[in-house]
Order: structure tokens, then sequence, then C-alpha cells
């Protein structure tokens, strides 16, 4: 397995667009054409041989080194590894179809928002819109997880339709907005007014919650699905710790109301 | 201001209002922003650029095209996916921009200079959005812009019609509108009906009654035709008449002409007016019909909205339309909403395909209008951006009308059914160069009262480009040698090299101000806001540094009007 890696050659003096970064478009290139490629830099451009120092060999395998002001990366991505040692800018792993982004740091703004497929794993925090829609669309993510180990921030998995997003720590405010269908497993505390909108699709978190007036509280039930899903869990790398043991046991409310109610807050005992 | 001129030497000037022949040489000067008449020969000549035999025409000038305003705004927040995928970058020059159909207002700027428009008219401003659109008109650079007010749904005139008010007090509420909205014309958007759509009505007809007011689509038509008559105002009703779009509507467009019985008016989109109800699937061109009346009625201006194969949006205040077609939309999503009791506002996106029998005759009946309207000086160029398609298809529109093996090439490759129900394979037809002339420039700039635009004689605004006489019109067009703005080089072989602000273009007729006794209360009982703050103070539009405002002169008495 060749892999190809990026360092930074100094401190951004702007932020970058590395959506152009993505294993399958730099496998059928040599160092020398990836170096000369032009990526958006603030208002202008910039050649990747002037922003990193390259090594390896192009493959299946991209990494970089991380910085909050790396935009874009991953964004589009539909197969093969990309590794980030640190943090990421924004829309990471937007779009994205297929493959693995692993970002060893927090990732900023929209990461893996309208995302249809492969696996985005966060080991820090997530910035609001994680797993969300692209403005102006109906439809967020369509496919593929999300592991974020750390909190998320507001409006994570809005208008969801497939998928799973699984959040070690808290969510902020207005988690699955107007979530359609899919599952958002909060580990840590849920924010105000998760669900908002909702039309289908399950949120899962523990402890109290103050429910939206659109939820109706169905009371304490016994849900043998948790413990399917507890399985499925099992299986899969890098699910945050918080979010497994699901003993079947759950409060549900169902909502939200307003927006057709067919949603379901579940607090997992 | 320089003293010196700019020679613009030897080329084959193109100007249809008479002063030239379009065939031998001839030197150009410009200076101060204008169109010069030969120097004396002492005089101090600056820059001189060869065109060696190029053509040179005036600026052209889109009489119908909706580029701002709130539907247009409301129709690229729809589309978010177009200008995802249609960004364009910053440069030296360029501020960044995006979208393709619905494009944002720098881009449509830019675009439109760097195919040789030089003005572009939005015809839909809605008096109530009428300072949003003036403000995004301000970031529209380059070219010059006005705007028609939309009237004849707004409950104030039906109200006013239906209480038995007198044609002066029309005229006078007309006039008020056009300075409180600096406005250029008036449009009338399927007069009465939006807001009978807002009564449950599906469908008016011009003698049916209003279900609320009680008046006719007719009564409204005519009233307005005489207003702006009366007031003098060189762009006569612009009118979208009833029932666009439905099968067998030539009907009512016909009784539309007849019913104006000789007033000035401009039909507008006339390619969604002209339909039959013939053939097995009851929808046939009646393109003949309507071009023949438009032939005959020399009152009459038309602009075509010729439709072009692909995907576009389609946004009007004809709401009435807009929702019955909102099952067509493509992508499944669609808006029509009331706007401040004003009229109405709907916005579907739409694709028409070529292999598709009624968007192929469609294609064919605009076409035809083109062929079969004889007068060039009475039929613009216009795809009503972006209903039709977006206005950058332009060149190709130009070469279909003077290419007919092109024309014949693209009618084979359509729906088969088409050519075998439309007219347009036997039509001879090519526009002339000179006959493009007039119906991009010199026609829509007398149609608007624009003294000093759409032609090349002394004193004109030096809005002048340049082609280089390709064989291919389509590439001829697209990309116009040079273009320049105001005297001064904005574009070079389609590439934009300089930018700069245009005018606002209005009117303002005289009316009596005691309109406003009568105004003022209904303002605070119906309206958001109050008559004083509703008015658009010249101001508004000048203190941006972004243009001027040019009044068009209102027709006097030795005016033909044509």
């Amino acid at each position: 397995m060749s892999m190809l890696s990026f360092r930074l050659k100094g401190p951004l003096t702007g932020r970058v667009d590395a959506s152009p970064l993505l294993p399958h478009r730099l496998a059928a290139m040599d160092l020398t054409e990836i170096a000369a490629l032009p990526l958006r830099l603030g208002r202008g451009r910039i050649a990747v041989g002037d922003l990193f120092d390259l090594s390896g060999s192009p493959g299946d395998t991209v990494e970089l080194e991380g910085d909050e002001r790396l935009d874009f990366v991953g964004a589009g991505l539909s197969g093969g590894t990309i590794r980030v040692a640190g943090p990421v800018g924004h829309r990471a792993g937007t779009g994205m179809s297929g493959g693995s982004l692993v970002v060893e740091g927090s990732a900023g703004l929209a990461a893996g928002a309208a995302m249809r497929g492969g696996v985005l794993t966060i080991a820090g925090d997530a910035g609001n819109e994680l797993g969300g829609a692209l403005p102006g669309e109906r439809a967020g993510m369509t496919g593929g997880r999300i592991l974020v180990r750390g909190s998320c921030g507001d409006r994570v998995g809005e208008r969801m339709r497939r998928g799973l997003i699984a959040v070690g720590g808290d969510a902020g405010a207005y988690a699955a907005l107007h979530m359609n269908a899919g599952s958002l497993l909060i580990g840590g505390r849920p924010g105000a007014a998760t669900g908002h909108g909702m039309r289908n699709g399950t949120v899962l978190f523990r402890g109290e919650i103050d429910a939206l007036p659109g939820f109706a509280d169905c009371g304490l039930n016994q849900l043998p699905f948790l413990s399917l899903l507890d399985n499925h869990l099992s299986e899969l790398d890098w699910v945050p710790p918080s979010c497994r043991g699901l003993t079947g046991r759950a409060r549900r409310w169902l909502g939200d109301r307003g927006f057709g109610g067919r949603g379901e807050l579940l607090s997992c005992l | 201001m320089s003293d010196a001129y700019t020679l613009l030497r030897g080329g084959r000037v193109c100007d249809p209002t008479g002063a030239t022949d379009g065939g031998d040489l001839r030197d150009l000067y410009l200076k101060d922003g204008r169109i010069a008449a030969t120097p004396p020969e002492d005089a101090r000549i600056g820059e001189v650029v060869d065109l060696d035999g190029r053509i040179v025409m005036a600026g052209a000038i889109d009489i119908h095209s909706h580029i701002g305003g709130g539907k247009v705004n409301l129709a690229r927040l729809l589309l978010p996916e177009e200008h995802r995928e249609h960004g364009s970058a910053p440069d030296g020059l360029r501020r960044s921009g995006s979208g393709l159909f619905t494009p944002s207002s720098f881009v449509t700027g830019y675009r439109y200079a760097e195919m040789g428009y030089t003005a572009a008219f939005e015809p839909a401003m809605l008096p109530s959005n009428a300072r949003h659109t003036h403000l995004e008109l301000a970031d529209v650079p380059i070219i010059d812009k006005g705007c028609y007010a939309v009237l004849g749904n707004d409950d104030f005139l039906l109200e006013r019609l239906a209480a038995g008010a007198t044609q002066s007090e029309v005229n006078d509420y007309v006039a008020w509108m056009l300075h409180a909205t600096q406005a250029v014309g008036v449009k009338v958007v399927n007069p009465g009906g939006i807001s009978a759509f807002k009564f449950n009505q599906r469908r008016l007809d011009l003698d049916e009654a209003h279900p609320h007011y009680g008046i006719t689509p007719r009564r409204i038509l005519t009233t307005l035709a005489t207003a702006l008559s009366d007031l003098r105002v060189p762009h006569p009703l612009h009118i979208h008449c009833n029932n666009l779009g439905i099968p067998g509507n030539e009907s009512v467009t016909r009784d539309t002409i007849a019913a104006l019985d000789g007033l000035p008016a401009h039909l507008t989109h006339l390619q969604f007016h002209s339909y039959g109800t013939e053939g097995d699937r009851r929808f046939s061109s009646a393109a003949a019909e309507i071009a023949e009346s438009v032939n005959r009625n020399p009152n009459i201006s038309v602009d075509v909205g010729q439709i072009i194969f692909g995907q576009t949006i389609t946004a009007s205040a004809d709401i009435m339309s807009q929702f019955r077609n909102s099952g067509l939309a493509s992508p499944r999503k669609w808006v029509c909403t009331d706007i401040e009791c004003d009229g109405g506002c709907g916005l579907v996106p739409f694709r028409y395909r070529d292999k598709a029998f009624v968007n192929a005759l469609q294609w064919a009946i605009g076409l035809e209008l083109f062929l079969l309207i004889e007068d060039p000086w009475r039929v613009y160029l216009t795809t009503d951006h972006p209903n039709g398609g977006p206005f950058t298809s332009y060149p190709h529109l130009i070469r279909l009308l003077m290419d007919r093996s092109f024309r014949n090439e693209q009618l084979a490759r359509i729906n088969p059914d088409v050519a075998a129900h439309s007219r347009l394979g036997s039509i001879d037809r090519e526009y002339t160069l000179e006959e493009i002339a007039i119906m991009t420039r010199a026609g829509p700039a007398r149609v608007l009262g624009l003294r000093d635009r759409g032609h090349l004689r002394a004193g004109a605004v030096a809005d002048v480009v340049v082609y280089d006489d390709l064989p291919d019109r389509e590439a001829m067009f697209a990309a116009p040698a040079l273009v320049f703005k105001n005297g001064r080089l904005v574009a070079r072989n389609g590439e934009l090299t300089a930018t700069g602000w245009g005018d606002t273009i209005v009117v303002r007729p005289e009316f009596d101000p005691a309109i406003e006794r009568r105004l003022k209360p209904w303002f605070e009982d119906h309206q958001t806001v109050r008559l004083g703050n509703f008015r658009i103070a010249d101001g508004e539009i000048l203190d941006h540094g972004r243009g001027g405002l040019s009044i068009v002169p209102t027709l006097t008495a030795s005016d033909s009007c044509f």
C-alpha cells in the first residue's frame, strides 16, 4: 500500500481549499505534477508544492498535516483513505460518497455535510452543522457514517435522510433539525430544541431532556431493536464508548407533531 | 475629461437608423463618452483603433430580462445547486459570483458586457419591491438598466376602477408610481388575473369579470394603455397577456391586440401566448395568426421570449400560470407567494427538452414569430431571461435567425412531430445583420424612448460594439472583438478588460400631486410602509456612486408615436 504525505512548509497565510487532494485524483499523477497543482488560498491561488513538502508515492492513502485553515479536506472523497494529523477547517468530507476520512484533531463547520457514503472519523470536536445539509438543500446526509469522539456544535444531522452519526460528547442546540430519517447517537448531553421539525428518524442520548412541546411522551419502553443496534455498533471501529452499552430500556418521545411526528427521541438507560 | 478624440478607424458601421449604409468603411470618433461628429482637421486625436473593416454596431439593448429584484433572488435561493456548480472566482478586475441562468448581480453585468450588451431592462418590478430591485441593480456593473413597474393587479387600482375612477385619476396614479419607484415604464402581468387567483379563480379571459372587483381585464388593459399614452411616456404599456401557456390562448392574445384599438402597446414574451388547440395533442402553433395580427397593427411591438433547450427556471409575477405549472417543476420544487397584495410571484424550475413535443413546438413557435413578423423594428430578441433560457443564449438564437441551414439542422434533431406540425421548415427568411442591429439595438431604443442609445449618430452615448465578420454568427456575437461602454473599452474578444457603472434609466411624466391625498390613507391602512418611505429618492440611487440617473424625455407632439 502506497502512501503520499503532505507536510506544511509553514503557517498558512489564509484559508486553503484542499478539496483537490483526493487519493483517487492524485493516484494517476507523479510528484512533480502534484506539486504544480493549484490550490485556492484566500482570494488567490498557490501551488501544492509551495504549501507542502511532499513525500511517499501516490496511491490509495493520503496523509495530511492538519491546520484549522485547511478547508474542504476530503470533500467529494469517493474511495481510499485520507488521514489528517491535526485539526481541519470547514466542510471536511462534504459530499463524500465513499472511502475513509480520519481527522486526528477537531473539525470546523459542516464536516460531513451532504455525505452520501464512506466513513468520517473525528477524534476531537466537531463544529456546527456536523453531517448537515448544504445551504438551501432539502436533504442533508443521505448515507455513510460519522463518528466523533468529542462534542459537536449546533444543528448536527440537519435534514438527515439516512446513515449514522455518533457523537461521543455533548451536542449543541437543534440536533436533528428537520430530520427525515437516519440515526443520531449522542453519548453526552443533548442541547436545546433537539429534534425540532423531525419528520422521521431516531435520536438516542442519555439522561434527561426537556422535550419540545411538539413531542409526545410515550413513557418507558423495552425496545429490542436497541440491543440489535448495540451489536451492530460493536462491529464498527471508532464508535465512541459513551454511545455503547444500550440495554434496550429507553424513555421515548414521538414527534415533532407539527411536521408529521414520526421521529423518535430515545433517552437510553 | 480628456479633450482628445478616440478614433475607431475603418469599420463597417451597421447603424439602421439611417445615418450609415453598413457597406462602406467609416471612421467613428468618440469623445467624453459620446459619439462625436467628425472633428476639425487640427483636433487632437488620442487613441486610434484600426478596425480593418470589422462590423460596428451600437451597444445591444435587452428590453426584457429578469435580472434583479424579489423573484430573481427567490429563484437563486430555490436552486442552490446551480450556484454551487457555477461559481466564478474573483480576479483583479471582477468580483466573485455564481449562477448560470440566475447569475448573481455582478456576474450579470460582466456577462452582458462581454456579449456586447450595454443596457438591460428588468421587466417585473413590483412597486413594493422597488427599493430592493434598485439596490440589487446598483450591484450590476457596466450596463445601463431600467425597470418597469408592475401595475394592474394592485388592490388600489382595482378598487378605484371598481369605484368608477376617472381616467385622469388613473393617469395621476400611474405617473406617481413611475416617479415613486424610479421606473421607465409600466408592465401589466395577466391583467386582473393575479388578483383573481387570490379569490380562487384559476383562469381569466379578457371579458371575464374579476370575482371580487367585478372589472374585466379588458378594462384594466385599456385604462393603463390610455394612461401611458396620455402621460406621453415613450414606452407603451408592456403587456404580459392573460392565460400564459394555455393551449388556445392565441385568441386572448388577438383579442388583446384588438381591444387596444390602435393604442400603442408592447406585447412581451409573445411565444408563450401563441398557442392553438389543433392536432391530436390539442396543442398547436398559432404563430402565423398572431404574426399576422402584429403585422396588421403598427401600434404593437413585441418581444418573443424564445425558449432554448436545457435547464432554466421560470420566474414570473403571474402566480396563476405558475401555480398551474408547478406540477411540471424540474427539479421538483417551486415557490408561489403573494407580495404585499401588490401582485404575486411564482418560481418553477424547468427543463426544456428537445425530444418533448410541447417544448420542441414552443421552440418552433418562437422562431416562427421571429420570422413571420415582417417589421424588425417591432419584434425584439429576448428569451424572457431566465424563463425561456438564459440571456447568454442570445448568440445561439441570432445564429438560428440568420442561418437557415443551421436552423433546419436543429429542427431535424428535435421531436420529429414538430416538423410536421410547424411551418418553420418552409420559411426561407434569414435575418440580415442590419435586421439584427434593428431588433437588438435601434428597435428597443426607439420603443423605450432612448434617444441617445441604440444608434451611432453624433451625440449618442458611445456604447459601441465591434464584431469580427465570422460566418458562424453564434461565435461572432458571443465574443465581440471590442466593446466600448461610454467610450471606454470594457471587453476584448469576449473577455472583460475594465469595469464601471451604467446609468439607471427612468421616466418622469407630469402629474397632479393631489393624488397623494387619496394614496396616503391607502398606504396607512393597507401597506407595510408609509407613503413617504415608499417613495425612492434620487439619492438612494445616486449616493452609491454607481452610475447616474438618465431621464427619458416624455414624447412631444412632434414625435411620431409609432
